[in-house]
């Protein structure tokens, strides 16, 4: 009996400190990990979820060139004075058991394309090589004008079963370009 | 030491050391993702509702934000109906067994194509052939898991979302960030998504939050398009 006493005292103190020495009980963010990443929790999780702030703001579209394109000018590197590390959340309960897999599904041809990822295309973009450019009078035939700057002033016509928007003396013939909408400058169907 | 007093003590610690999480099993990022986009594969029928929010950095420092609202009906294998209202926006677009249709409500025109039958080879065909990406594509092919290529991936543990306890997982390649939430449980849905593009400077990204209705009442009038009062037909040529 007393052998017995004296076994479950020891262990009770192994026990004991096998559970003190794990290595779980020093959980805390590994900033360092999350930094890999270029998004940290904090941005994502109130990003995110905050979508009720995104705003329509039409009234910029007039003033937008192109934006799903990158403007050629733009550094390659990012500013040097962008902080090294970025701010992390740390009462953000982050599992430190991060699973790295380095050399999984290395295949640079896959994917650039952005046919899950891309958005909605808001940007006038390119026809051809061609820009597509906000409207104004006076453009030359062929010239490709985003249906998002069309006035509402023009009238709608149809000459040979061919839908046209007349503004002023030009017409214009609408078009999808993929999933954008343009207009082309045409010459007169009459 | 006797021996049962061995293995009483090699029990202990076992029971201790799991209880610490040495040896909890820990799911790795591709086993959710795979389990969430076979889950999205095992339904025939389903529908939900998105917010999709661009967040576009401008060259003073602001971040531009544009909202669109997505509703998505399908009904595999060949019927599809997105809306999408939002920035600039307000489309239909449908694919009913071999045609696709997209309508813009604002300028009252639509445009057709005839495309293959089921729904992964016609948003492929659009998208080869015409340069037509279908908005949300990545929640409704039915093979997601095999067409997604990420050279990284991390797990982040658990978080909730809309009160939702999810798996948080990260993968990366040299082009883009996706940074997932998945759903615990018996419906591992995807339940928000954040796409962060790294070939700028700065962190442009499109956020994601996902409401699911699995059991949602569909009916083959959804995919049918009505030509509106008005509306006219117009060519489509593609985008490359």
């Amino acid at each position: 009996m007393k052998n017995k006493n004296r076994f479950l005292v020891k262990f009770t103190v192994v026990t004991a400190m096998i559970g003190l020495f794990s290595p779980s009980v020093s959980m805390k963010p590994n900033a360092q990990a999350l930094n890999s990443y270029s998004a940290t929790l904090s941005q994502l999780s109130v990003s995110l979820l905050n979508t009720a702030e995104a705003q329509a703001q039409r009234s910029r579209a007039n003033v937008r060139t192109s934006t799903r394109a990158r403007p050629a000018t733009r550094p390659a590197a990012r500013p040097a004075t962008r902080p090294a590390t970025r701010p992390v959340n740390r009462n953000v309960n982050v599992n430190r058991n991060v699973n790295v897999n380095r050399n999984v599904n290395v295949n640079r041809n896959v994917n650039v394309n952005n046919r899950y990822y891309g958005g909605h295309g808001h940007g006038y973009g390119h026809y051809h090589g061609r820009a597509i450019v906000a409207f104004t009078s006076g453009l030359i035939i062929g010239s490709m004008v985003a249906a998002s700057t069309m006035p509402a002033t023009c009238t709608t016509v149809v000459a040979n079963g061919i839908s046209y928007r007349r503004c002023g003396s030009s017409y214009y013939q609408p078009f999808y370009q993929g999933d954008t909408l343009v207009y082309r400058v045409v010459a007169s169907p009459y | 030491m006797e021996l049962y007093k061995k293995l009483l003590s090699a029990t202990g610690v076992v029971l201790l050391l799991a209880g610490t999480g040495l040896f909890a099993e820990e799911q790795s990022p591709k086993d959710i993702m795979k389990k969430a986009f076979e889950y999205i594969d095992s339904m025939d029928q389903y529908a939900f509702k998105a917010v999709i929010v661009d967040h576009e950095p401008t060259d003073d420092g602001k971040i531009n934000k544009y909202r669109f609202d997505v509703s998505v009906k399908v009904d595999r294998p060949g019927k599809l109906r997105v809306d999408t209202k939002g920035y600039l926006r307000d489309r239909s677009n449908y694919l009913n067994n071999g045609v696709y249709t997209m309508m813009d409500h604002g300028f009252n025109y639509y445009g057709q194509l005839k495309t293959p039958e089921t729904i992964d080879d016609a948003l492929d065909y659009i998208f080869e052939k015409y340069g037509i990406r279908s908005p949300l594509a990545q929640l409704i092919y039915s093979n997601m898991h095999e067409r997604a290529k990420f050279v990284t991936s991390k797990n982040f543990g658990t978080m909730m979302v809309d009160g939702i306890e999810c798996d948080y997982i990260a993968f990366s390649n040299y082009l883009r960030e996706v940074h997932i939430w998945v759903a615990k449980g018996d419906e591992p849905l995807v339940k928000a998504y954040s796409i962060i593009d790294k070939t700028g400077e700065d962190d442009y990204r499109i956020n994601t939050s996902v409401t699911w209705d699995t059991h949602a009442q569909i009916s083959d009038s959804d995919f049918v398009f009505r030509v509106p009062k008005g509306a006219e037909k117009i060519s489509v040529q593609s985008a490359y």
